[in-house]
């Protein structure tokens, strides 16, 4: 049977609106990734040259007919005060009651904590109001940011998977896996892993942390 | 490069058994396999009950024939070369997002096991996807008590790359890969000691 996941069409924070990402929403989407165009290349493959307004208006459409068949749920975050359109946070359904976060954010809006409210946001309802149970963020293994982001948020290392995707240039790249449990032991047993993961896996960007 | 839909053949001939691609002609034995099994195949297969009818059946053929076409799940009934019997199925699953992975799903008839059937599946099928697609990465991944499913992958030289906590209705799952790029598998596989160790998994 099917799980219902029942997310909100926004989400309010101190700072900043989720809403539910839409059609009337691609526009401003649009001038946003424009305008980021060589940050978002450097790590998130769907960035090419050729990327058009077009390509937002289809990714608005499978995010819309995601949410609808309960695969995903996609928000883009806007600034309370001006309703700026700042970036994009979202969460898969991977398999029952599992789901993988991804995220962007407009580069001259980083280091505000806008992304980790978003996250926290979206993760608490996740686990207080739905039937997800974990949460799974990856990031390339030179996304320190996006590692930092995770980590403020609780999320916690639990390993690397090799050659998961493919980069602009053809090459194979990994992908370095955080998770967040809602239940607190497991949590636990995870974090007594994490140090010795980091080591074996020899993630330099979270070592001495 | 591998593309997201691929054509896969129909129909594997092994040693000792044989890949069908599964349709709705093996409803009736793949049914009475099923409930031959329950006690089995329950355990990690939760959709396996005994109210389970030749209807929900049916309804699993159409959705597998539908994948396929779709490229996202091709579905094989294995049958016992000797018997011509229906002993189980196994699936090759292409993930849905932007990764380039493909994993496997399968089961076998509790007679039918320790005889290196899905093993003969498995490697068949990873040599397809990795000599014919150049798939990357072909994963097995199995709850982490299900031992004999972890067993499998190993004696098909998959190593063991991580444990999820809590990944499939809280419980944790064990995986592992199979990678065809030979550095990186020389990397995964100078850890392999350390890995295990961390987990306490002793297989």
């Amino acid at each position: 049977m099917s799980l219902n996941y029942n997310f909100p069409e926004t989400l309010v924070g101190d700072t900043i609106i989720l809403e539910k990402l839409e059609q009337f929403h691609a526009e401003d989407l649009y001038s946003v990734i424009d305008a980021n165009r060589d940050y978002i290349a450097k790590y998130l493959p769907w960035m090419t040259e050729n990327y058009r307004f077009e390509d937002t208006a289809k990714f608005v459409s499978m995010k819309e007919e995601n949410f609808e068949d309960q695969d995903g749920f996609a928000y883009v975050i806007i600034n309370k005060e001006t309703d700026e359109v700042l970036g994009s946070v979202g969460l898969s359904i991977k398999s029952k009651g599992s789901s993988e976060l991804g995220y962007w954010l407009a580069e001259n809006q980083q280091g505000n904590g806008i992304m980790s409210q978003a996250i926290d946001l979206l993760v608490e309802y996740a686990f207080e109001e739905t039937p997800i149970i974990r949460v799974d963020i990856f990031t390339l293994p030179d996304n320190k940011k996006s590692m930092q982001v995770a980590k403020r948020n609780g999320f916690l290392f639990e390993g690397v998977r090799y050659h998961q995707q493919i980069d602009l240039d053809g090459s194979f790249i990994d992908g370095v896996r955080f998770t967040k449990l809602k239940d607190k032991s497991v949590m636990h047993n995870l974090k007594d892993k994490e140090e010795q993961l980091i080591d074996v896996f020899n993630v330099k960007l979270l070592k001495n942390k | 490069m591998l593309s997201k839909k691929i054509n896969v053949p129909e129909e594997f001939v092994l040693e000792s058994i044989t890949l069908k691609r599964t349709n709705e002609k093996f409803s009736e034995e793949r049914f009475k396999t099923l409930h031959e099994n329950i006690n089995h195949l329950s355990k990690f297969m939760p959709f396996v009950k005994a109210s389970y009818s030749i209807e929900d059946e049916l309804k699993h053929i159409a959705r597998c024939s539908k994948n396929w076409d779709a490229g996202q799940v091709y579905d094989f009934s294995i049958f016992e070369n000797e018997t011509g019997k229906y002993i189980g199925c196994i699936s090759i699953i292409v993930n849905k997002s932007l990764r380039l992975e493909h994993s496997f799903g399968y089961w076998l008839a509790e007679k039918s096991q320790g005889k290196g059937y899905i093993s003969q599946a498995v490697q068949a099928l990873t040599d397809y996807l990795q000599d014919k697609q150049e798939a990357k990465r072909v994963i097995i991944s199995c709850h982490a008590k299900n031992l004999k499913s972890a067993k499998v992958a190993l004696r098909n030289d998959f190593l063991f790359e991580y444990k999820a906590f809590g990944l499939d209705r809280g419980d944790d799952a064990y995986f592992f890969v199979k990678l065809l790029d030979q550095e990186k598998r020389s990397e995964l596989l100078s850890i392999q000691d350390s890995l295990k160790s961390i987990y306490n998994i002793n297989i």
